[in-house]
């Protein structure tokens, strides 16, 4: 009786979790799985070359060009981390100060820019910096250069204020979310202690936010290394990532074997770093926390 | 309430009101609190208390009034330049830092030498009987030994006064009453001025000096455990402490600090607690455990009543009768001694006139 | 509460700095909004004059009403499907088994790996499998997959924290694990699967990096844009853009409209 109510309960446990599962597996394992091993192969006029060789990675570390613009992605995308990080912290913890309808609203404000495509979010900057754009006029018009700048825009720096811009969102929310949870009563027991607001901040606010800030770094760094839209539209030659030197071999030079080889030192790339950024950090939470 | 000898107030509240938004939770209150005094603010949840002991902290800010700490002017002081130190209801430790952190805490914002601090961190750890804790981590403590980390993170800054937020709430009832012998031990043991915030009448009671009754955001009864116990100066403190039975009646006569009531068909002498004069309408508060039972007699104009329960308690046995003269009345008399009594029989009522307390209705 | 502090200047500077990143984020909408009424042939300023004829232009394009209902179709169906699956998947999470913590991170893969990455990842699987290009079969299995990870994680929470002893109430009476979903766990999770079909779709609506690759001949909205970005700077773009933005708004605004009944539970 116990037993067949058991395996029944096990029997729904299965029917519950196996579609989920099995999706993952096909969509997500095998595909990984396939790009793992044809970074083995080769690209040739009739397709592939099945043999397993190390040749893909060996001219991808063997040339500068390929291990430089691994360096630049893993070097904008830490920039952007610090950048957003820093330009963003103070955003979050003014949520905090503010009570009742008016957190509610400026929340409100903070989100709905990133309601809508990240191709629209970078899209909008080529009108802010063209050479017709808003910041030249304004240049122009106050008289502080004669000539448009062609330079405000396609550069790393473009780049840096897109990625910004487009991932804030990812940074903000955690930190809020983390700030929001500290007891006011901690607060109060450090000036109870003698520390002034200024102290307060620096020894009890900041350091119990660090999960957020944590999660949203990871969140960040993981987006902005893997970009490829934004330096596609706002970085021109010089703000090239590695993101689109790996869609040109598929888009160009049609050499998928490659392009998988580059895929895998990218993806290992990254979660290197992360490990190295988030040791110990549980993943799901800094998904839970960034996904709402 | 008796004033304390001058010079002698720790803490001294001057016609202190708060206001949230129309809400008026304190209404003009005044006391003074004595140097080295376990000082209780009982009454039930919102009625005022705790605001009243976050005002005194710092923590809140008073609409009206001052608060005055030996004798300087705190009112518009912050938290941190108040020489006050607060032990909150839930302890407030910081979970980023470890227990001897948490207690070095107020001691690093006086930015104090290090040795000096580990010194007296140890010390205080000495004297809340955690020596071996500095190290732990503060989230994997019991609640007693939180109580103890936040007692002594409050204590090693020496504060003038130390401020108590239901700090034995969160914890079981064994461990309550450790911590509640382990708090005088201390209080003591620093002779520091401890102000307690409690709706737990009998913690009051057992700990305090004396106990301040508050309810509906104003003071009720300032005095002695003692006092406020056994000379109720209201209806709602002979309710709120211990048990009472509240009988209806008239004053028919009012002599020096005694009256007599008109309940029914007899008359109750009692103490009057209130300024009294015939006609008024009173209730007589006798505590259960002083109503006293005993076999029925011939003894004329005797009260009596019939019993309708009765309910053993462990300690005491609680009766409840039905008196002809009085009505409801509950007695509780000590198990194991003196005469029991079944459903049914008819006994005597009688009480010491010192028992019975004349409260205005 | 804190009376004192909050007339701090520090606290004053704050929110001015706030205001300030404000600004930094609607600028570039507000110009956009802007130029989209700019009687121009080029993007960009000086502001010639009001025009309301790029919007007549791309609501009159067939192959942006295309893209549109293209994208539309393929987001409801597959946020729908991907709550399903989430769904299910949150339900089974509620018990303890042994391959639990495994399934976890397989199930935060999608959105670990870069969208690029992703992007190759099924082109590479499409390719070699010999799975047709297109809308209602890449396009979908993609996006269901990049859906499935945020529909587990958000519905996941809301089922984990909610009363197991309600469940327990109503198999007590008699109801079989069926209807025990139908008429308990339905009900309370209900609005939560809207916000959750309502979220999904605006991922799928948005996605554009995993798609582009695998798409075909047809078009969503985001590949849409970004071929007339990569392709000539037409005036109408600001258009475009203004609309992109006002649909997947709206579908947020009315998925956050429905979020206070989620919390009031």
């Amino acid at each position: 009786m116990t037993g067949a109510l058991h395996s029944r309960r096990r029997l729904r446990l299965a029917l519950l979790v196996a579609p989920a599962t099995l999706w993952l597996v096909i969509f997500a394992i095998v595909p990984l799985g396939l790009l793992l091993v044809m970074s083995f192969w080769r690209t040739t006029i009739f397709g592939f070359s099945k043999e397993l060789t190390l040749d893909n990675y060996r001219t991808a570390f063997s040339s500068w060009v390929y291990v430089s613009v691994l360096l630049d992605a893993i070097k904008v995308a830490a920039i952007t981390t610090i950048l957003t990080l820093v330009t963003t912290y103070p955003v979050a913890y003014a949520a905090t100060r503010l009570r009742g309808r008016a957190r509610s609203l400026f929340l409100l404000a903070l989100f709905v820019p990133f309601w809508t495509s990240y191709v629209v979010r970078t899209f909008v900057w080529l009108p802010m910096l063209g050479r017709s754009g808003f910041i030249n006029s304004l240049l122009m018009g106050l008289g502080i250069v004669g000539e448009p700048l062609d330079g405000l825009l396609y550069s790393q720096a473009t780049v840096l204020i897109g990625l910004v811009y487009v991932y804030s969102l990812f940074m903000i929310l955690p930190i809020y979310m983390s700030l929001d949870r500290i007891d006011p009563a901690l607060l109060e027991a450090a000036s109870d202690l003698g520390a002034r607001p200024a102290r307060q901040f620096f020894r009890v606010t900041l350091p119990l936010s660090k999960p957020g800030m944590v999660s949203g770094c990871i969140m960040v760094f993981l987006l902005a290394a893997g970009a490829f839209v934004t330096p596609q539209l706002l970085g021109g030659t010089s703000g090239i990532m590695f993101g689109n030197v790996i869609a040109s071999q598929y888009l160009t030079t049609s050499d998928w074997a490659f392009g998988a080889a580059l895929s895998i030192i990218l993806i290992v790339t990254i979660f290197l770093c992360m490990a190295l950024l988030g040791r110990g950090v549980r993943f799901e939470q800094v998904f839970v926390a960034g996904g709402h | 309430m008796d004033a304390p000898p001058a010079g002698e107030a720790s803490v001294s509240i001057r016609g202190v009101s708060k206001a949230f938004g129309g809400a008026r939770v304190l209404n003009a209150i005044d006391l003074d609190i004595r140097s080295g005094e376990f000082f209780s603010l009982l009454g039930p949840s919102g009625c005022g208390k705790t605001t009243l002991l976050r005002i005194i902290g710092g923590f809140e800010s008073a609409s009206d009034g001052a608060v005055l700490i030996n004798g300087a002017d705190v009112t518009d002081l912050p938290p941190y330049r108040r020489r006050t130190n607060m032990i909150f209801q839930h302890f407030a430790l910081f979970p980023h830092l470890t227990v001897a952190q948490n207690i070095a805490f107020g001691l690093e914002m006086k930015r104090l030498d290090k040795r000096v601090v580990a010194e007296k961190v140890q010390a205080a750890l000495d004297l809340v009987r955690l020596p071996d804790y500095g190290p732990r981590d503060v989230g994997k403590l019991s609640g007693g030994q939180k109580q103890r980390v936040a007692m002594a993170r409050a204590l090693i800054n020496d504060p003038d006064v130390l401020l108590l937020d239901e700090p034995l709430g969160a914890l079981d009832q064994r461990l309550r009453e450790q911590m509640q012998e382990e708090l005088r031990r201390l209080q003591r043991q620093t002779g520091k001025t401890f102000i307690f915030v409690t709706h737990d009448q009998s913690e009051a009671i057992t700990m305090s000096d004396r106990i301040a009754v508050m309810s509906g955001g104003r003071l009720v009864q300032v005095g002695t455990p003692r006092e406020v116990y056994e000379q109720p100066a209201e209806r709602f403190v002979a309710e709120f402490l211990g048990s009472s039975n509240l009988i209806q009646g008239t004053v028919s006569a009012v002599t020096g600090g005694r009256a007599e009531v008109r309940v029914r068909d007899v008359a109750i002498e009692g103490v009057a607690r209130a300024p009294l004069s015939p006609g008024d309408p009173v209730v007589i508060g006798v505590r259960f455990e002083r109503v006293r039972l005993s076999a029925a007699d011939a003894t004329p104009a005797a009260l009596t009543g019939a019993v309708t329960g009765c309910t053993y308690v462990g300690a005491t046995t609680r009766y409840e009768l039905d008196s002809p003269q009085l009505g409801r009345i509950v007695a509780e008399t000590p198990s194991g001694d003196g005469p029991t009594f079944a459903i049914g029989d008819t006994c005597r009522i009688r009480w010491a006139a010192g028992d019975a307390s004349i409260l205005a209705a | 509460m804190d009376r004192r502090s909050r007339r701090s200047p520090a606290l004053l500077a704050l929110f001015c700095y706030a205001l300030a990143f404000l600004c930094f984020l609607y600028a570039p909408i507000g110009l956009l909004l802007a130029l989209s009424f700019n009687d121009s042939e080029t993007i960009g300023l000086p502001f010639k004059g009001l025009t309301t004829r790029w919007y007549g232009e791309v609501l009159a394009s067939s192959e942006f009403l295309l893209s549109l209902a293209n994208s539309f179709l393929v987001g409801l169906a597959s946020s729908v499907i991907a709550t399903a699956l989430g769904l299910t998947l949150a339900m089974g999470f509620r018990s303890e088994f042994a391959l639990k913590s495994v399934i976890m991170k397989v199930v935060l893969l999608p959105i670990i790996i870069p969208g690029i990455v992703g992007s190759v990842l099924f082109l590479t699987f499409f390719g070699l499998a010999g799975i047709p290009f297109g809308l209602w079969t890449t396009v979908l299995l993609v996006h269901v997959t990049w859906v499935l990870p945020f529909a587990f994680l958000t519905l996941y929470p809301r089922l984990h924290g909610f009363d197991r002893s309600i469940e327990e109430a109503a198999m007590d009476l008699g109801a079989t694990p069926f209807v025990v979903f139908r008429r308990v766990l339905l009900p309370i999770v209900r609005p939560s699967l809207i916000a959750t079909v309502l979220f999904g779709f605006t991922l799928s609506f948005d996605e554009f990096i995993r798609t582009f690759l695998v798409i075909g001949a047809n078009r969503t909205v985001p590949v849409h844009l970004w071929t007339l970005i990569s392709g000539q700077m037409a005036p109408f773009l600001p258009a475009v853009g203004v609309v992109i933005m006002a649909v997947s708004i709206t579908a947020s605004v009315i998925g956050l409209v429905l979020a206070p009944a989620k919390q009031s539970e």
